[in-house]
């Protein structure tokens, strides 16, 4: 029973230290940690926290036909956005196939965070993204760009040779802004590059 | 010592929480369920080998266990996303006990990383805490009664059996910790945040289209007094909580606040699994209170049946009421 419960708070200790910040010990002992928790006790608690998110993230999309001529831009985003809008019980998570895949972009590994932010705040130039970060945000992108053909099946007649995803981060009015009527929005936007639709499928 | 030893007895002799527990295994059922029904339609586009993450590129990232990686057949498929809603409503029902609940755990953690994208706090807690539920006898009350499962546990020998209320005491032991980590944890993350510190973390979340009630959120963000008492609110809250539960006098109290305030997150950000999931956890909390409301409850349906009937069995009336769900003791003194 003693062992029992030993073996319990062990198990409490570790995935505590999973959640705490980068901090000595968890450079220490955090991989190993790790190595217990995942995949099936990994966990992640900090809910909208530190930073929430605060600006409106989506995509748009354009098509290139076999014809050689290029689609106007598509609003992807929308219809789901809508979908989980119109409804307050068990809304659609449709939106979440692109907000989780933008999330992907970034990396969640507290170390290399820390380091991007060191040289960010030394003035270095930025650190390239490593082989297995650069492999995540390709399929990041492969799987947006699918869902992007996918949400517009009538461009290009049906005829899609080629298309293109682009990311916009829309930041809206600061608050000390909210009661001017003139604040805009700011919008910063990431064109991918163009994917063949032949291999999306 | 003597005194330790005395505790450790009485808490190895009596399961506590056990309504609170039996309850949220129902509303953990139901959510999982729903996590089924609610992408029913959509489901060969966001979870079939044919759909948005095409077969061989999701089992090329597939780290772990999983039946849907089994087969590339579409009615391999079906078959593993319908028994998933089965075993997801058998466990909300109370059949199949353990083994059931052991299974939905298989099939809901399948489900989930077949489209990782898709899950959010609420997913990872219910995949965390069904575990520990294992270790529970969460399926001793609002459960169908199964002769099977009687037949099994009378073959268990004595010796295994005496082993299950210090099991299932364990078992709420991590489920209390665990629901307080969370707690602790983003709550601890917020206090760093400098929205969270200015107090006006609210008004930048509840303007995100994807969070947004269109209609509602706005009568919340325009509101400036709203705001920072909201955000406030929240941060203290959540730091605070353990204590809360800690208290016994207190513990009501915490999980209450905490199922309003789970109840607003549903409402005004659409997070409808994430909610009930918290508000499940918390329902070990509210054990005792959860017993009472019940037997009131039947209490009020015997009555008002009774009246219908005419006031000449009041007799079997009060037989009823004695009869009545026993209110239970407050957990952990």
């Amino acid at each position: 029973m003693l062992a029992g419960g030993a073996l319990l708070s062990a198990h409490m200790t570790m995935s505590a230290l999973s959640q705490a910040p980068l901090s000595p010990a968890k450079l220490k002992y955090g991989d190993a940690v790790l190595e217990y928790l995942s995949p099936y006790f990994a966990q992640n608690w900090m809910l909208f926290a530190p930073t929430p998110l605060s600006e409106g993230r989506g995509i748009i999309a354009r098509a290139e036909c076999t014809n050689g001529t290029t689609s106007e831009f598509y609003d992807v985003s929308a219809r789901s956005l809508q979908k989980a809008q119109t409804s307050r019980f068990f809304p659609s998570r449709e939106v979440r196939l692109i907000s989780g895949n933008i999330q992907q972009l970034s990396t969640n590994d507290e170390v290399l965070q820390r380091l991007r932010q060191n040289r960010k705040n030394d003035k270095k130039p930025e650190l390239p993204l490593l082989p297995h970060e650069k492999v995540t945000e390709q399929q990041a992108i492969r799987f947006l760009s699918r869902y992007a053909a996918d949400q517009m099946p009538n461009a290009c007649d049906g005829k899609i040779s080629r298309v293109q995803v682009r990311m916009y981060i829309r930041d809206l009015p600061p608050w000390s802004k909210r009661h001017d009527a003139e604040a805009k929005d700011k919008v910063k936007v990431r064109d991918f590059k163009w994917i063949d639709a032949r291999v999306l499928r | 010592m003597k005194g330790l030893t005395a505790s450790l007895d009485t808490w190895g002799a009596r399961p506590v929480a056990l309504t609170g527990v039996c309850g949220m295994r129902v509303l953990l059922g139901f959510v999982g369920f729903m996590y089924y029904v609610s992408q029913y339609s959509e489901r060969d586009y966001l979870f079939g080998p044919d759909g948005v993450l095409p077969f061989d590129e999701f089992k090329q990232q597939l780290s772990s266990i999983n039946l849907y990686s089994l087969s590339a057949s579409p009615a391999w498929f079906q078959l593993v996303y319908h028994a998933g809603a089965l075993a997801a409503l058998a466990v909300m029902l109370g059949v199949g006990g353990r083994f059931g609940l052991g299974l939905h755990w298989l099939l809901l953690w399948s489900v989930y990383q077949r489209q990782p994208v898709l899950l959010d706090g609420g997913d990872n807690l219910a995949y965390v805490v069904i575990p520990f539920l294992l270790l529970t006898r969460c399926y001793e009350r609002f459960a169908f009664p199964s002769g099977f499962m009687r037949r099994f546990s009378r073959r268990v020998p004595s010796s295994v059996r005496d082993l299950s209320v210090p099991f299932h005491n364990l078992g709420i032991l991590m489920i209390s910790a665990q629901v307080c980590l969370v707690y602790v944890v983003s709550g601890l993350y917020k206090v760093m945040g400098q929205m969270w510190q200015d107090g006006t973390a609210l008004f930048y979340v509840m303007r995100v289209p994807e969070f947004q009630l269109p209609g509602w959120s706005n009568l919340i963000y325009e509101n400036d007094w709203l705001i920072h008492l909201g955000t406030y609110g929240t941060v203290i809250f959540l730091v605070y909580f353990p204590l809360g539960i800690l208290v016994p006098k207190l513990r009501p109290w915490a999980a209450a606040i905490s199922v309003g305030f789970h109840l607003s997150i549903a409402f005004f950000m659409g997070l409808t699994s994430f909610a009930l999931t918290m508000i499940a956890c918390d329902l070990i909390f509210l054990s005792s209170t959860l017993g009472r409301t019940l037997s009131w409850s039947e209490d009020l349906l015997l009555r008002a049946s009774l009246r219908g009937r005419g006031s000449r069995q009041s007799k079997g009336f009060q037989a009823a009421q004695d009869a009545g769900v026993p209110h239970e003791e407050e957990f952990i003194r």
